[in-house]
């Protein structure tokens, strides 16, 4: 494009000043000093890339491209005089390195800018490119925790937790316990409640990590009433204690599904919650193997553990643990973590 | 002709609910109820019932487990019943047995039972043993636990606990 102009203008300019028209070598040498630069354009594009005009070095990094500018007006001149040469157009007859010299001096304010237009387009091009990077990688991003919100929701309320337990309502109201399939379905919406709350943190206090526990367990209860016994047993001292969001959940679950199923007769589940100097105990106990079937329990028992033992590792490193006891009394899942209290905790344990 | 049925799940409002929709059906007659897996086996041997309704999760032994240690010839008719699990529904409709999801609905366990007695006045047993063995080997892993004869029952052993086996005359 602008060899074009160039062209145009040696020949507008000749005719406006009256001048007889340029020869065509004097048009071609204007338009082709400008196709030279263009082959230079790239090398100082790359030289951009490599050397961005941004800290660290960045007064160095000037003092570069000014050198790689003035040296480029000089390569540039070069080409230019060996053409002048070769079209034979040279004003003044002089020697090629005179040539040479009077030509740069002559290209160095157009050269100098030019190069540093092709930095600065460099630079945009670059910044915009990022910039789009950074978005997508901040949509990524959220796409990212809106899928880990969705799986914790699934772990805390699995879908068979809850068609179950709407199994089970529907038929205390069939049965003609309405009382029963009413509080059921209380139990039921709270539970809802809390575990869709959009402001909830993922940690919260122990006293509103034990009220989730406790409509859980009173859902538990409504389904296997012939043989689930549940406490939850927690110090007063500890109630304002930080926990993850729904830590014990998939405890109990655990301690249902492959501890109490083991028993015939009704089971017994004991949630407890302790300080240890700096260390806060949760303890999820059933009396699973009753004393008639020896041996270690079920083989799956704590494989739907490894998720809260991640969380636990995630939160707080080695001071996050899960363990498990067998014993003749029955399972212990017992999890210690850091004991600290939740900021504003008196408020999360409070409706 | 009646059908006599066994129930088996381990929630006894589970079962309370198909007996509660099971009302409006005369012919049919709950001979027995079972509340894990291995229950279930020893109703299906005591009581030879003509129909099942099993639940697909039920503690130790699912009801995969009960119909291949029971071997599927000897499985009477059966009706699945789960809660949430799409895998296995995908399963019943490839081999077109019939399953309920939870909550049942009577409209359901009518068609069920319509389809129960359909088969029940066609002789489909030997296909019917046919499909519960295909989705019995679609599911195919090796055996985890196996059931020994004891003197008061069963005995469920973990496959895993086993150091060797023998045998004597």
């Amino acid at each position: 494009m602008p060899a074009v102009l160039a062209a145009f203008e040696t020949y507008a300019q000749s005719r406006l000043h009256g001048r007889p028209a340029p020869s065509w070598r004097d048009i071609l040498f204007q338009a082709g000093d400008w196709l030279l630069y263009a082959a230079l354009a790239p090398t100082v594009f790359w030289l951009a890339q490599k050397f961005p005009l941004q800290p660290p070095h960045l007064l160095r990094k000037i003092a570069g491209h000014f050198a790689a500018a003035l040296l480029s007006c000089v390569l540039w001149a070069g080409c230019g005089a060996i053409a002048m040469e070769y079209l034979d157009i040279a004003r003044a007859p002089a020697s090629f390195g005179a040539l040479w010299m009077s030509w740069t001096l002559t290209t160095l304010p157009w050269g100098v800018v030019l190069y540093f237009a092709v930095v600065g387009t460099q630079h945009a091009v670059a910044y915009f490119s990022e910039a789009r990077d950074r978005e997508a990688q901040s949509a990524r991003l959220a796409a990212q925790l809106a899928e880990a919100r969705l799986a914790s929701l699934r772990a805390q309320l699995h879908p068979h937790f809850l068609f179950n337990s709407l199994n089970a309502i529907t038929a205390l109201a069939r049965g003609g316990q309405t009382g029963s399939a009413v509080r059921t379905l209380e139990l039921l919406s709270e539970l809802l409640r809390d575990v869709l709350r959009p402001d909830r943190g993922h940690e919260v206090s122990l006293a509103e990590e034990a009220r989730v526990l406790e409509r859980y367990l009173g859902i538990e209860q409504v389904r296997f009433s012939d043989r689930l016994r549940a406490d939850i047993d927690i110090d007063a001292e500890v109630l304002n204690a930080a926990v993850p969001v729904f830590i014990l959940q998939p405890l109990v679950e655990n301690a249902l599904r492959h501890g109490l199923a083991r028993r015939s007769g009704p089971g017994r589940l004991v949630v407890s919650a302790r300080r240890e100097a700096s260390e806060l105990v949760l303890a999820v106990h059933d009396d699973g193997s009753d004393g008639q079937s020896a041996g270690p329990p079920d083989a799956q028992y704590g494989v739907g553990l490894s998720n809260t033992r991640e969380r636990l590792a995630t939160l707080y490193g080695v001071r996050g643990k899960l363990e498990l006891t067998f014993g003749p009394a029955g399972t212990t899942a017992t999890i210690r973590l850091p004991y600290r209290v939740l900021e504003g905790g008196a408020a999360g344990g409070v409706e | 002709m009646p059908i006599r049925a066994l129930i088996a799940d381990d929630e006894p409002l589970a079962r309370a609910a198909i007996h509660q929709l099971l009302a409006s059906h005369p012919d049919v007659t709950v001979v027995a109820e079972a509340r894990d897996g291995r229950e279930a086996l020893r109703m299906l041997k005591a009581h030879a019932p003509d129909l099942v309704f099993l639940d697909v999760q039920m503690p130790e032994m699912d009801a995969f487990d009960v119909i291949r240690v029971r071997g599927p010839e000897h499985m009477p008719l059966v009706v699945f019943v789960t809660a949430f699990d799409h895998f296995a529904v995908r399963a019943f409709e490839a081999h077109s047995l019939d399953y309920l999801v939870k909550p049942v609905t009577q409209e359901r366990l009518d068609l069920a039972l319509e389809r129960v007695r359909e088969r029940r006045t066609l002789v489909e047993a030997a296909e019917l043993a046919r499909r519960f063995s295909a989705l019995l080997s679609e599911r195919a892993k090796p055996a985890q636990r196996i059931l020994v004869p004891a003197a008061d029952g069963e005995l469920l052993i973990n496959a895993r606990e086993i150091d060797w086996i023998e045998a004597e005359d």
